[in-house]
């Protein structure tokens, strides 16, 4: 992972989650299965395939004054390119408020709780865009409701979109499972 | 791929090419299934509306071989003990008459035992085949 973006803000969980809600809410997609792609497009920003020097990176996002590329690796398969997407838009919402750019990859994507030693560093940014990412595809509350409905984790991936770890990592963030 | 896109100086060495753009359909993992799944259930609706018919019209068949069966079995029957009637003189008739009679009727069986293999066995139909194919 690297970013240009210089210090990033501590910003709760909660408040993280909350952000994602509004966010799905204004663009009217605040129903499973949530499309990244579409959310991005809606915000402006045009999702390209690319092929990294490096396999091991997911994706990036670059912003310079209105313009934004995001990229995703195209050798991704679908579910991560969507969580991909998910992610950058997470830093775009949350950190890309001046120009910038975050370069991500795989091996950070699954991270989402901030160690003491990592407070302050960079890795905070991917440790929120992961937790944005989470509270995107996942919306708590719609998880909620769709987990009073149905406990089966295949299913319940199915309805979200996501694969059964990330939906099975989300239940258990969400203190169902 | 050819780079269409404003991509800062800083990240142009990480990127050996950028493709085309992500559409919504290409990160949706389970529409992919439901539509494998869709065109699954389509084929085995076919093949089970097939299977169904199959069975119906072979019923069918079965029963209309069967009447057919006992129908020359009993004229098999007929001729034959007019034959061995005429021969023993138990009945008389004009030896044309016999001779008419005789070859009729092994016309006849001639005649059904040719509407049994042309019409209760007609050729497979490629029909269920072709819609196989348009799935």
């Amino acid at each position: 992972m690297t970013t240009t973006a210089t210090t990033v803000e501590y910003i709760k969980t909660d408040e993280i989650e909350k952000r994602a809600a509004d966010v799905l809410r204004q663009h009217g997609l605040y129903s499973i299965p949530v499309d990244p792609v579409i959310l991005a497009n809606r915000v402006g920003i045009k999702v390209h395939n690319a092929k990294f020097s490096d396999e091991a990176l997911s994706g990036m996002i670059a912003k310079r004054g209105n313009a934004v590329t995001m990229l995703v690796n195209q050798s991704d398969v679908p579910y991560r390119k969507r969580f991909t997407i998910a992610h950058e838009l997470g830093h775009h919402f949350l950190h890309l408020l001046a120009d910038g750019d975050f370069v991500d990859s795989a091996i950070d994507l699954f991270r989402d709780l901030e160690s003491p030693a990592e407070a302050a560093g960079p890795r905070r940014a991917e440790i929120q865009a992961n937790q944005f990412a989470a509270a995107l595809l996942m919306p708590a509350d719609l998880v909620r409701d769709a987990f009073v409905k149905c406990q089966d984790l295949h299913e319940l991936a199915r309805l979200f979109n996501v694969s059964e770890v990330a939906i099975g990592y989300r239940l258990n963030r969400l203190g169902l499972a | 791929m050819g780079e269409a896109l404003p991509i800062p100086d800083a990240l142009k060495s990480r990127i050996i090419g950028v493709g085309g753009e992500v559409q919504p359909k290409d990160v949706d993992v389970y529409g992919r299934l439901r539509e494998i799944e869709d065109r699954s259930y389509k084929l085995r609706t076919v093949l089970d509306a097939w299977e169904r018919q199959q069975s119906e019209e072979r019923a069918l068949r079965q029963g209309y071989a069967k009447k057919i069966l006992i129908a020359l079995l009993a004229q098999m029957g007929l001729v034959n003990m007019a034959f061995f009637a005429l021969g023993f003189r138990w009945l008389s008739a004009e030896p044309w008459v016999a001779n008419t009679f005789i070859m009729a009727v092994f016309g006849e069986i001639a005649a059904m035992a040719l509407v049994v293999i042309k019409y209760l066995f007609p050729k497979v139909g490629s029909d269920v085949l072709s819609i196989i194919e348009k799935l």
